[in-house]
């Protein structure tokens, strides 16, 4: 091997443009700590090997490895786009599900049929799923918000029942004001209902050091029990069965999107908020603060961002988008407010927000995973599944994109230069 | 008087589940693992113990089938964010919505109905000669379910193991300081491997108590919140042992208040409060006291080949 | 490479006969021939040799990123070579993890201690080695074998305490004795004085006497050349990988050495003398106390001119981070007072003393200096988003501005590779640090908080960013420069104040101290005058 050789060389040679070696100045710190576990906060997609480190080292690369390593950076490229990840986790949970359906003693294909079908087979159908996915695209857009901010609201559910709460007494007892005021003052008193519900969590993250997933669970018991108590006793309409309150105003409800159906603009509401929502987190120096307090708190503070005050207001923008989810759900679906109306769609909203990663994919995945659960809906009859089928898919999910480097794994598994590059990074931290 | 017994015969009924878990909570966060997980291990284990005990016609199978039940939930979790370095706060959440859905549709798989399984054997209460003879002690400890004996020397030995060994110590550091084990050479995901286990047997106990030793069958998420508790007991105190299970002494009584004015007070909803109030009281007065919480805890850490 | 077998020492005679020279009858312990190992395109590694003998003490010496320490991991087992042999007592192993070195009696006491700060001493040195009894840990009986080692070589610990509670000196004595108590016969020191004061370097080089009488090897990594003609019996060289060369001290002169370890001369930025301008920052008994009791702050009075670096020197952990983190109010509580600019800042926010003109370069800069997970223009952004530079329309963040000032930050500061849609935690620690560097200088300071500015940087840069240091200097702003490299502080200060204990302890221009007398002053020992 020539005597001169050394890593200054590198940069002259072929090939280096696509894949620029990674902190390879002439003396740099060999293996630095690009990806130093645990000294840095957790990036959220995990970490990937870099592409020059996925580089043949040392000698002059021969034109095979330059092109394997092409090959390399592209895999690296789609990976990092994520939907790859996404996909595959989906598919993964799918599979998952047909061992629990096998399980069951059922045929998986016939079940999936029956979901699809369910789901998307006939109007009503499709007008479940799309009654289903509007809760689920306001909570999914709480979520993933909390997320951006490197918090997660786990309260969602308890600020939806607070938000339509608040929504349900504004229609009951308000009376006299039109359609086109009175809809907007429901609106904006549930959306207060699920930011007040939303602050106690935050201001003790910021004051006491508590987790906000502990204590926004909690939360959610006690708003739970709140409804009960108010549906159960001083809303409690007369001659019902059920703990559920009198029919909202008239003037508080809102129109019906689609003839025969139960579907409101309310979804629409929440696809303009989604956008708004994605805007802001993209442009504007709100968003951008934003971003970076979920990716470094300390770094944001030693650069003039309010910490604090930041995280204050993406809990109470997420705890609006919570309230939102309940408000639209008494205004719209049901009428009035029912005592458990929700059959979980905070916790749904978990696994909308993981599997949609930007707001505007959320609408994607509410859209998905609305369909999951009318078809799901569609399955309790005449089968011995149960909806709650759906929940261990969205658990699996959940799990699955949690562990990004798993599917990373699985997907470089026949791949043995590229597994054996990427363990050779993970030694050079 | 008998107001008093019967509160802290409840006291002591109510605390057991949640003191198992709780032990559990300890020595998975003294690895370096948060317990954001406890809840979903400990419906599990409540389903293993119905299950076992519905197959095999023996409680003590179904405590069995509990342990392991729990053990292997726990080890998903663990080896998703050990091996794939997860989000241990996002995965932890994915565990317990799996779990919650999981048990649920199983239980309609198993017994045909919705959230609820068939009665199955329970396990028998203990009887203590001579002690039950003796008059309020006689009747707080005469006569449990084996499960509130077995805390006792249990807690004792996880207080020898996790003070007074060898393990106790490399579990430490793991939790600590993991780079320190790696340094030495011993394989930090062995160590978090192996809490993973003994909490999973731990949290197993504690839901085969819910299930088949208070009840006798499993309804759907019926741990209600006790694993975030025992989460929350763990941190009062301090992670050490001791003071956890102090922690949990005191959310068994929140929940055997709330039990006896269920019965006094019209508003019942707002005693169900209790426990969750009492739960966020204690996160948020005691976090910052016991500033004992493992350096490393919640992050992931990628073990050198 | 040529050398792949074993006894490759044979086969150079250079080699052969220095080592010999040092005692026929004693063989090498440790010979290491042909050692390669390459991170990503990084050859860190290329073709190494080298050997230890018992008894010996051997400094490694390079600059940063020379691969020494990678060169001495490997000898550890924490990484595999790509190419070579290792030979112990003259027989080939294989090292496949530091169980297998610590097995074999090799130990390394990191540059990052690795240890437990809430366990005891005792509980520190033990992990992995428990002394039991009855199949339990016995802590008594492991505190006498402590207090036992302590003694027989010098090491001053109290085996009780809590290791968090331990001064950086006495935790490097844990960690010495953790690996004798290992069973050590080489042990391998990285960079054992960079967070020493001069005399608790003095006592560190009487240990190493004694295990050098009781037979021990001793390697130490080092880039000081005082240091290694004070104690080495013989050194090893390395530079950009490759293995120069190797002397025997007594044979060498710090010229030599230095023109070995360098290479070629890297031309050096040297401390202009100007006349300071007006005073920009005056600081008046400012006193920090947090929650938990703990006083980083005792007493701080110092003035910063324009046109002055004035150097903060003293031991790690004596306060530094915190009087940044005041002057950048990121630490809240302090007391005392504070004029920037002839305004007191108590109530100024880290915002607004950005605007105002501050700048910092953060010690620890992949937590409190950029975001590992966003790309370049995220990162640029920071600190920014108060102020109009970059924005349009009056919330909107112009990204398009921003991209151009990525560009021209990364060409400008040499930052590699240049492609500023990479996330920030996939360039190397050199390459980030001059990222922040280059940030902060484009703020154009009037009062530039350096901490650490060249952490991790190669030779090159690091006389680039001293130049910019100084060019802002000749500008008209002030300079704080906090740093633990004692040449780097006296090569640019003006001024130098030693911090102590929360407290400045001394303060004078940089060419009235004595090298000594800084020592004694960083050690919270008095001042000749």
């Amino acid at each position: 091997m020539p005597e001169t050789k050394g890593p200054r060389q590198t940069e002259g040679r072929p090939g280096a443009h696509e894949a620029p070696s990674m902190g390879s100045q002439a003396h740099g710190q060999p293996g630095s700590p690009c990806m130093q576990p645990g000294a840095h906060e957790t990036p959220p997609m995990g970490g990937f090997p870099h592409a020059g480190d996925l580089l043949p080292s040392g000698g002059r690369p021969k034109a095979r490895d330059l092109l394997k390593a092409r090959d390399l950076l592209k895999a690296r490229a789609l990976l990092s786009k994520g939907w790859l990840t996404t996909m595959l986790s989906l598919a993964i949970a799918l599979l998952m599900g047909a061992v629990f359906i096998l399980f069951g003693g059922n045929n998986p294909i016939e079940i999936y049929g029956k979901l699809f079908s369910g789901a998307l087979g006939s109007r009503t159908g499709i007008m479940q799923t799309l009654l289903q996915a509007t809760p689920l695209l306001f909570c999914g857009l709480a979520v993933s918000v909390s997320m951006k901010a490197g918090l997660l609201n786990l309260g969602v559910e308890g600020q939806l029942y607070m938000g339509a709460l608040a929504a349900a007494l504004v229609g009951i007892y308000v009376k006299g004001l039109p359609a086109f005021l009175h809809i907007p003052l429901c609106m904006l008193f549930a959306m207060a209902g699920g930011a007040a519900w939303a602050f106690l969590p935050v201001w003790l993250k910021i004051k006491r050091g508590t987790h906000e997933v502990v204590t926004a669970l909690m939360m959610n018991y006690i708003a739970i029990l709140f409804v009960d108590y108010m549906t159960n006793y001083p809303l409690r309409t007369k001659n019902a069965t059920v703990a559920q309150s009198d029919v909202l105003q008239a003037t508080a409800m809102l129109p019906k999107l689609v003839a025969r159906s139960q579907v409101t603009p309310a979804i629409i509401v929440g696809m303009v908020l989604a956008v708004v929502l994605w805007f802001m987190l993209r442009s504007t120096t709100l968003g951008y603060q934003i971003t970076l307090v979920g990716s470094n708190r300390s770094a944001s503070a030693a650069t003039g961002v309010p910490v604090s005050r930041i995280m204050v207001i993406t809990m109470l923008i997420s705890g609006v988008c919570a309230g939102l989810a309940g408000g639209m759900e008494v205004m719209g679906t049901h009428g009035r407010l029912i005592q458990g109306f929700s059959p979980g769609y905070g916790f749904d909203g978990i696994a909308v927000a993981v599997l949609g990663a930007s707001p505007l994919s959320v609408i994607v995945s509410a859209l998905l995973f609305g369909a999951l659960r009318a078809g799901g809906m569609a399955l309790s009859y005449g089968t011995n599944m149960s909806v709650k089928f759906i929940n261990a898919l969205q658990g699996v999910i959940i799990l699955l994109i949690a562990a990004p480097m798993l599917s990373y794994r699985i997907l470089t598994a026949f791949d043995r230069p590229l597994r054996r590059m990427s363990r050779k990074n993970s030694e050079g931290v | 008087m008998d107001t008093v017994i019967s509160i802290l015969n409840s006291t002591l009924r109510l605390t057991t589940p949640i003191a198992y878990v709780t032990l559990g909570a300890v020595v998975l966060e003294k690895s370096g693992l948060n317990a954001l997980s406890m809840e979903g291990v400990m419906l599990s284990g409540a389903f293993g113990a119905v299950l076992g005990s519905w197959a095999t016609g023996s409680a003590w199978f179904g405590v069995l089938a509990a342990m392991g039940c729990a053990i292997l939930v726990s080890l998903l979790r663990s080896y998703l964010a050990i091996a794939h370095q997860a989000n241990q706060t996002v995965s932890g959440v994915g565990l317990n919505i799996l779990a919650g859905g999981a048990t649920a549709m199983l239980v309609k798989v198993i017994w045909g109905m919705d959230g609820r399984s068939d009665q199955v054997v329970a396990l028998g209460d203990w009887t203590i000669p001579y002690v039950a003879d003796i008059p309020v002690v006689g009747k707080l400890l005469g006569q449990q379910n084996p499960l509130v004996y077995l805390l006792v020397p249990i807690a004792l030995w996880m207080i020898l193991l996790l003070n007074k060994t060898a393990f106790g110590l490399r579990v430490a550091a793991a939790g600590e300081h993991p780079e320190v084990l790696s340094s030495l050479g011993l394989r930090v995901s062995r160590y978090r491997y192996l809490s993973t286990i003994l909490s999973g047997a731990l949290s197993g106990l504690g839901g085969a108590y819910l299930s088949i030793g208070q009840l006798s069958f499993f309804n759907q998420d019926m741990t209600s919140g006790r694993g975030f508790m025992a989460l929350a007991a763990c941190v009062f105190g301090g992670w050490r042992v001791g003071g956890a299970l102090a922690g949990s002494l005191l959310f068994g009584f929140a929940n055997a208040l709330q039990l006896r004015l269920q019965t006094t007070v019209r508003y019942t909803q707002f005693v169900q409060m209790i426990p969750y109030v009492v739960t966020l009281v204690v996160l948020s007065g005691f976090i910052k006291r016991a500033n004992a919480a493992p350096a490393a805890g919640g992050k992931p850490y990628q073990e050198q080949e | 490479m040529g050398h792949m077998e074993a006894g490759c020492l044979d086969a150079k005679p250079s080699f052969h006969q220095a080592a010999d020279g040092l005692g026929a009858n004693m063989g090498n312990v440790i010979e290491m021939c042909g050692i390669s190992k390459a991170f990503g395109s990084t050859q860190a590694n290329d073709g190494v040799d080298f050997a230890c003998r018992a008894g010996e003490v051997l400094c490694l010496l390079g600059e940063n990123g020379a691969g020494k320490t990678t060169l001495m991991k490997i000898l550890y087992g924490m990484y595999r070579p790509d190419a070579g042999t290792i030979s112990l007592d003259g027989e080939r192993v294989s090292i496949k993890s530091p169980r297998d070195a610590i097995r074999r009696g090799i130990q390394m006491v990191h540059q990052h201690f690795m240890l437990v700060g809430p366990l005891s001493v005792t509980d520190n040195v033990m992990i992995g080695k428990e002394v039991k009894s009855h199949g339990l840990y016995d802590r008594k009986a492991a505190a006498e074998k402590v207090r036992a080692l302590s003694g027989e070589y010098g090491l001053k610990v109290p085996p009780e305490k809590l290791v968090r509670e331990l001064s950086v000196g006495e935790q490097q004595r844990v960690e010495i004795i953790k690996a004798l108590y290992q069973g050590a016969r080489v042990l391998i020191l990285d960079e054992p004085t960079a967070v020493l004061t001069p005399q608790e370097v003095e006592e560190l080089f009487d240990v190493i006497n004694r295990l050098r009488e009781s037979g021990k090897s001793v390697i130490m990594i080092t880039h000081k050349l005082k240091e290694t003609m004070a104690i080495s019996d013989r050194v090893y060289v390395m530079r950009q990988g490759r293995m120069v060369g190797q002397r025997k001290t007594g044979e060498t002169s710090i010229d030599e050495l230095s023109e070995m370890m360098v290479g070629h001369q890297v031309a050096r930025a040297d401390r202009v003398d100007s006349e300071p301008g007006e005073v920009i920052l005056r600081m008046e008994h400012v006193a920090l106390k947090r929650k938990d009791g703990g006083e980083p702050l005792r007493d701080v009075t110092l003035e910063v001119r324009r046109g002055e670096i004035l150097g903060i020197c003293g031991v790690e952990g004596n306060g530094q981070m915190e009087l940044a983190g005041v002057l950048t109010a990121t630490a809240p509580g302090w007391r005392g007072e504070i004029w920037y600019k002839g305004k007191p800042i108590r109530h100024t926010p880290t915002a607004g003393l950005l605007a105002g003109g501050i700048s910092c370069i953060q010690a620890d800069r992949q937590r409190d200096g950029i975001a590992m997970s966003l790309d370049v223009p995220h990162n640029l952004m920071m600190g920014y988003q108060q102020t109009g530079i970059f924005r349009k329309h009056g919330l909107l963040v112009d990204w398009k501005k921003i991209q151009a000032a990525s560009a021209g930050v990364m060409e400008e500061y040499d930052v590699r590779p240049p492609e500023p849609r990479r996330a920030l935690g996939e360039f190397s620690g050199g390459n980030q640090q001059k990222f922040v560097v280059g940030r902060e200088m484009m703020r154009r300071p009037d009062l530039m908080i350096a901490a650490h500015p060249t952490r991790g940087v190669d030779i090159q840069a690091t006389a680039f960013i001293h130049g910019r240091l100084l060019d802002l200097k000749a500008q008209g702003a002030g300079v704080l420069l906090i740093t633990a490299d004692l040449d780097e502080l006296l090569q640019l200060s003006d001024r130098v104040a030693v911090i102590y204990d929360g407290r400045i302890v001394g303060c004078k221009k940089a060419g009235e101290y004595q090298l000594m007398e800084l020592g004694r002053l960083m050690g919270g020992g008095q001042s000749d005058a």
